[in-house]
């Protein structure tokens, strides 16, 4: 499909505007073409960030959205500072009542990570590490978080404030959800952002499935999986797993999309899976139009949609992320120009 | 008191003070007559001054026994004033450790007791280091960490002092006292300590003394009763008030309320970085936001404010609100409208059905009431909104939303029909008549906020950025806090008003049509029509605005009759400023150019015509050439039926219309003429006009008045 570029050379600019920027024109699905570039992105990557970029396969993410961070330094006294801030609001949390210093080193790390931009408007990632004593009670990394951006097209601060302030558009997030908590309000707290959960509504999976697919699989990975709840009313049958061969879903995906252009349009995604959905239809008789598309992987990643994400293949971390990115930016600046569908309280 | 009053006391204060050695207690009458009479004065009058200054030395050495101390102390109870110089030495006799540890515990309790009635305190304060040192006695920790709560200014906060304190809540774990004198180190430096305090602290310090305290306030109030009333909230005013909302846990606060609590907990004057920073706080250069809580302190220092650390909490304080509307700190305001950004994207747009109803209408709430503060309308409010009511139902917050909604920013009308007015308009042909009212209201309060305000607003931004670059420092507009450097699109409010007025006259056509004659519908229009009218004169507009006459006469058909009446009026109005227009024109006040408003004077005239014949003449369907009647009021009579017996072109005059018709009859009724048929009423058309205007229909007459010209009496028919 899409012609592999090897060297995406970062020349691509962010673009600024105006916050608030209103009214954006209200297009309906019908009457324009919505979509999605899908070249894939990679560069040449040293070996330290190679190592970056392999820890984040192979776990279960949560994927925040982050409004923009005021007051974040990117020096190592910074950092310092801001561990320390934030280990003693961890103790604080977990010992209430007690008042804990706020400048003695604790169990948390701050620090930043290379190797996960493309853009140059892209911030360098930051990661927070929290050390702990996990369930077999041994001392070792108990939470992670990354901040990261990734092929930023649009930029949500003014031109003259970009002193002030730090964008970035996605949190991943691995760890117990007391620290997450906890985590997640001290951030707010110290950068006045405000940090929400970003939840993937079924049309949002609809495209990633399809924008993953079109990538040339490998031989022996991993088939398309979709998994579909079924409604209440079904008695005995809560959810529906769908898995079809890479290869297969990659040979209908090129029939819809024949043509060589980067751009998948919203008729020829939902062309797409009214083929899948009208092949088990055809099958087994079920109806998978309406049930509720929860969970969508494939070789790349694998992704569900109360914001939990994936990632297998080191190839297309980039693509997976700045999809993320895009859909964070979209969320918070509210242009999207898919309006989020009425979705089911799970 | 009279002398010989005094002289018992004083000889027993003699006695107690001059006695060298320790006295026998028992037996010992002398003694006993004397701790009688300090008993009995003490309780009933109090001591003086002097009287205290001498006993504090009897009772704190301890020379006279454990016993006869510790009724001393009880008994100081000052009368007016205690002396700074007994304070000190009860310390003093403290330091030395000669009284036990029971007296010294009582000399302490004695101190927080009179605390308040200390005349001057200042040397006091100069001994806190040594009042810390003793912290490490246990059982004075309770007491003196009271006394010290009680003098800690922010220049007591130090590190050292802290970790000591910290050292001691490790030992001793979580005491009430610990907590409190930790809160107040707290609170004057915010970024030194962490701390997440569930509950909320209603006494921190034990209460031992309470009858004590009573028996002091009470000799107090009887001898010095002004004093009293002023020093009513001494307790309060020596430290500030506590609020430890913000220190709840994460999860809870969350759940409970998504606009965040005014704190510094990572205020730039930071302690913990040193330096600069660490002078900036002593210096009190750098005021951070908690420790204003009046609006005194706000203007001491006005322009050392530090702002809090999250800006969403400008919505919960209305100091805040002052500080943030006279400052020109955009990254504050942009940061504001960051956080606004996602959480109303959080709560309105994308999970609206994870938090309960009242969660959302309380940030809406606050948020009106932010912009009613500001006068002004926010822009990302704006943006939500118009995404929002895309997906509306119509009945969620519906109050709150349209007001909201009513103090939208001035932008070009295209873009708001299609952002705004149009799915209002969806919303509004599809439900019923109450939520009609409810909007037609919102656009009135719409068209009045962007007349009067946003025009200023938009008008100054305009020349902000059309300004040129010779002069390099632009000055910025000062009316607005919300403003982008560019981005401002120029266009004439004048063209902009009049699409929106066309639009909502549309509007109000079409629901019109669907109620009939529903009155509270008829009355937000006439608001609407009487808004456009008073536009020129109120708000200085230089045009005017004529909303199209299908409206005026279809309002001319309603059944109610004090809608015919404001109709009227209305019209009048608008007659009168046009013709103010007009003047100022001719006298070359209004620019220069040809103003567009005197395009509409035909139409404004055909109306005045139509409705003046209609209601007056008795020519409502007049077809002569000199009429030149409207589309609407044109139709043969011939469909007429005749045998109603009324010529049609009288159908529609004050004394036939459906409206008066309950007025007609009771005009017939107590009319002393002779009047049996409304026909009749014709040939004393001015005597009924009057009889409708004593009934509060004034609109007629000024119509009638301001149009028709009387000629020679004879010729009134």
């Amino acid at each position: 499909m899409a012609s592999r570029n090897s060297l995406q050379t970062p020349e691509c600019q962010t673009t600024y505007t105006r916050i608030g920027s209103c009214f954006a024109p209200r297009a309906t699905p019908k009457s324009c073409n919505i979509a999605r570039i899908a070249p894939i992105l990679s560069r040449q990557v040293s070996g330290e960030e190679e190592e970056n970029i392999k820890a984040l396969l192979n776990k279960t993410w949560h994927v925040f959205g982050l409004s923009p961070l005021y007051n974040f330094e990117r020096k190592s006294s910074a950092f310092q500072r801001y561990s320390k801030s934030l280990s003693s609001a961890l103790e604080a949390e977990s010992h209430k009542g007690c008042f804990v210093d706020n400048d003695v080193p604790g169990s948390v790390e701050i620090g930043g990570i290379r190797g996960l931009t493309v853009n140059i408007g892209d911030q360098n990632a930051v990661g927070i590490f929290v050390r702990g004593k996990n369930r077999k009670a041994e001392d070792a990394m108990v939470y992670t978080a990354l901040f990261c951006c990734v092929n930023l097209q649009f930029c949500p601060i003014p031109k003259d404030l970009q002193a002030s302030f730090k964008y970035f558009p996605i949190m991943l997030a691995s760890g117990p959800v007391a620290i997450m908590n906890s985590i997640n309000n001290w951030l707010e707290s110290q950068f006045d952002c405000r940090v929400t959960k970003l939840k993937f509504s079924s049309n949002d999976l609809l495209w990633m499935a399809s924008l993953w697919s079109a990538y040339t699989p490998v031989p022996k990975s991993r088939p398309l999986e979709l998994v579909y709840a079924v409604p209440q009313e079904c008695e005995g049958l809560s959810k529906i797993t769908y898995r079809m061969a890479a290869a297969d879903a990659k040979r209908l995906l090129d029939i819809v999309h024949p043509d060589d252009s980067d751009e998948l349009t919203e008729e020829e995604v939902q062309a797409y899976f009214d083929a899948l959905e009208s092949h088990l239809c055809y099958m087994f008789h079920a109806k998978l139009g309406t049930m509720y598309l929860r969970t969508v992987g494939n070789s790349i990643a694998y992704v569900s949609t109360d914001g939990k994400i994936k990632l297998f293949s080191m190839d297309y971390v980039f693509n997976v992320l700045a999809h993320l990115t895009q859909l964070s930016v979209e969320r918070f600046t509210g242009t999207s120009l898919q309006t989020l569908p009425f979705s089911q309280n799970e | 008191m009279s002398s010989k009053q005094r002289n018992p006391l004083n000889d027993a204060v003699n006695y107690l003070v001059t006695a060298d050695s320790k006295l026998r207690i028992k037996g010992n009458e002398a003694l006993h007559k004397s701790l009688e009479v300090i008993e009995r004065t003490a309780t009933s009058l109090g001591l003086s001054p002097d009287q205290i200054l001498q006993l504090v030395d009897v009772a704190a050495s301890g020379k006279q026994g454990e016993t006869v101390s510790k009724k001393l102390i009880k008994l100081l109870i000052p009368a007016t004033k205690v002396p700074e110089t007994a304070v000190l030495k009860a310390i003093s006799w403290i330091c030395t450790n000669r009284p036990s540890m029971t007296i010294q515990c009582l000399l302490i309790r004695w101190i927080i007791v009179v605390y308040d009635y200390i005349d001057r305190r200042d040397r006091l304060h100069g001994l806190y280091g040594l009042l810390f040192r003793f912290l490490h006695f246990h059982s004075l920790l309770p007491y003196m960490c009271q006394l010290l709560y009680f003098l800690t200014r922010r220049e007591d906060v130090k590190l050292y002092r802290v970790r000591q304190l910290l050292e001691l809540q490790k030992n001793l774990g979580q005491q009430p006292y610990l907590t409190g004198l930790l809160l107040i180190y707290k609170h004057y430096q915010p970024g030194l300590l962490s701390v997440v305090i569930n509950r909320n602290y209603k006494s921190l310090f034990p209460t031992y003394d309470r009858k004590w305290g009573a028996m002091v306030r009470l000799i107090q109030e009887k001898s010095n009763p002004l004093e009293r009333s002023q020093n009513d909230t001494v307790l309060e005013r020596l430290q500030p008030k506590l609020d430890t909302s913000y220190m709840a846990a994460a999860s809870k606060r969350r759940k409970l309320d998504c606009i965040p609590d005014i704190h510094s907990n990572a205020s730039r004057a930071d302690f913990a970085k040193g330096g600069f920073s660490k002078l900036n706080l002593l210096n009190g250069t750098v005021v951070p936001f908690v420790h204003i809580s009046t609006f005194g302190k706000l203007l001491e220092s006005i322009d050392k404010i530090e702002f809090p650390n999250q800006m969403g909490a400008v919505l919960k304080s209305r100091l805040l609100q002052h500080v943030i509307s006279y400052s020109s700190d955009k990254v504050a305001v942009t940061r504001f409208q960051f956080w606004l950004q996602a959480t109303l994207h959080e709560v309105l747009l994308d999970y609206p059905l994870e938090n309960g109803n009242e969660y959302t209408a309380r940030l809406l709430r606050l948020l009106k009431s932010f912009q009613d503060f500001l006068q002004e309308g926010i822009p990302v409010l704006d943006a939500v909104l118009s995404s929002y009511i895309c997906q509306w139902n119509g009945l969620d917050n519906r109050c709150l939303i349209l007001k909201l909604l009513a103090r939208c920013r001035l932008h070009q009308f295209s873009y708001f029909r299609e952002s705004i007015l149009n799915p209002l308009g969806k919303l509004f042909f599809s439900s019923a008549v109450y939520f009609k009212c409810q909007t037609i209201q919102a656009l009135t309060d719409m068209l009045q906020n962007q007349v009067a305000v946003e025009r200023l607003h938009h008008e100054e931004l305009v020349s902000y950025q059309t300004q040129s670059d010779i002069n390099t420092t632009k000055s910025k507009p000062m009316s607005v806090l919300f403003w982008e450097e560019e981005g401002e699109e120029d266009f004439k409010t004048v063209d902009f008003v009049r699409e929106f007025i066309q639009f909502v006259s549309q509007l109000c056509l079409v629901a019109l049509q669907c109620g009939r004659s529903h009155p509270l519908l008829e009355h937000c229009i006439l608001n609407f029509l009487e808004m456009a009218s008073f536009l020129h004169k109120c708000y200085q507009v230089p045009f005017v605005v004529f909303p199209p006459a299908s409206l005026c006469v279809r309002l001319l058909f309603s059944t109610n009759p004090y809608t015919v009446s404001r109709l009227c009026s209305v019209i009048s109005r608008f007659k009168c400023v046009f013709q103010s227009l007009k003047m100022q024109q001719n006298t070359g006040q209004l620019e220069g150019r040809r103003n567009e408003s005197f395009e509409s004077v035909t139409e404004v005239n055909k109306t005045i015509l139509c409705l003046i014949n209609a209601l007056w003449r008795c020519k409502a369907f007049d077809h002569s050439e000199e009429a030149r009647q409207m589309e609407e009021l044109s139709f043969s009579p011939e469909l007429v039926d005749q045998r109603i017996g009324v010529d049609c072109g009288e159908m529609l005059s004050i004394y036939h219309h459906q409206a008066f018709s309950c007025f007609t009859y009771k005009f017939i009724k107590e009319n002393t003429l002779g009047i049996k048929h409304p026909t009749e009423i014709k040939v004393c058309k001015r005597e009924f006009l009057g009889y409708l205007e004593r009934h509060n229909l004034k609109g007629l007459n000024e119509f009638v008045s301001s149009v028709i010209i009387r000629s020679k009496p004879s010729t009134t028919k």
